[in-house]
């Protein structure tokens, strides 16, 4: 297996896997969304709350706002050695507001140094004249499997494209034409040629086959190569995600194996 | 009612875009620019925003 990076932007990064197969993929994939501890919140204490949203909408909105933590400094709750909750396993917060205005997550107060609201300007809801809102939160590291809010990435994959341009076949209009259709501007036409761009935009939707009645243009893919996708929804950054990925399959492996042996 | 913290469908937070979106396209500009700007590529992203109305101000107005 061999990785070479396309690009990286906005909490995206894109790469090409190289000899590698769609069980190993779908496992890095299925990993990368559900296996990596997030810190998220998990427990509210509401005191009080006049807002027109009911304390459990609250809760589950304080939930999904991401945070920035460190990973290294946080244990699962369960594998903590306290009983009660401490500052390995948990991170705490505060929040209170009083009306008219909007709460944002901005308002929310970390207890913790090192634990911050990744976004400021998420609404959390909004207090009419007298209303008012108090409360206690509490974080905790898991996983997406528990629970979406514990997401650390959105991961995809897909095939390699290989396209092939026969240009003796192609007529001058059908090669315009191609360049029109073609959704992800793989194409272009240059000295009577039809150019591919770049392969790696295509998504294999076969439009450009079939806008050449299936002659001169073929799109096959390749089965040992792949176009790796990994969007960050939480605080970690995307080659963070993927090499905690590797040590988590590692690990997993290694299990498999030794209840083999 | 209120901007989802995070997209309903693929779990993007999308809640901090919302006022952004909302003040532009008010301004004239098209959403689906502004979309794209705000880099909501997704349908289910794209569709939450396009689909949103919000209702709170006026349920703050009633008793609980
Ligand atoms: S298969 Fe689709 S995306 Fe790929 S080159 Fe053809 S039209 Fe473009
Ligand atoms: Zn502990
Ligand atoms: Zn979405």
């Amino acid at each position: 297996m061999e990785l070479e990076k396309i690009d990286e932007e906005d909490g995206k990064l894109r790469f090409v896997v190289k000899d590698s197969s769609p069980a190993m993929m779908n496992a890095i994939r299925r990993i990368s969304m559900n296996q990596i501890p997030v810190l998220a919140i998990e427990d509210v204490g509401i005191i009080e709350n006049s807002s027109a949203l009911f304390d459990e909408i609250v809760a589950q909105r304080l939930g999904q706002i991401p945070l920035v933590f460190d990973p290294k400094k946080f244990d699962a709750r369960e594998e903590c050695d306290c009983e009660e909750g401490c500052v390995n396993c948990e991170a705490k917060f505060t929040l209170q507001k009083e009306g008219p205005g909007k709460v944002y997550s901005g308002d929310i107060v970390s207890e913790s140094d090192d634990v911050e609201i990744l976004y400021d300007g998420i609404p959390i809801t909004e207090l009419d004249e007298n209303q008012e809102i108090e409360l206690e939160a509490t974080a905790i590291v898991s996983i997406g499997e528990d629970h979406s809010k514990h997401q650390a990435a959105i991961s995809s994959y897909q095939y390699y494209p290989i396209i092939d341009v026969d240009q003796e076949e192609l007529t001058d209009d059908e090669k315009e034409e191609c360049v029109e259709v073609c959704p992800r501007n793989v194409f272009e036409v240059d000295d009577g040629k039809l150019k591919i761009v770049d392969e790696k935009r295509c998504t294999l939707c076969k439009e450009c086959v079939q806008e050449t009645d299936f002659d001169g243009i073929t799109v096959t893919s390749d089965e040992e190569k792949f176009i790796f996708k990994i969007e960050s929804v939480s605080s970690l950054n995307p080659e963070d995600i993927l090499e905690k990925t590797a040590e988590i399959l590692d690990g997993k492996a290694e299990k498999v194996i030794g209840k083999l042996g | 009612m209120i901007i989802p913290v995070r997209c309903i469908s693929c779990g993007k937070p999308v809640g901090h875009l919302w006022e952004e979106y909302k003040e532009r396209t008010e301004d004239g500009e098209d959403s689906g620019e502004v979309l794209d700007d705000l880099g909501l590529d997704r349908y289910c992203c794209r569709s939450l925003f396009l689909t949103h109305t919000d209702l709170i101000h006026r349920a703050a107005k009633f008793k609980k």
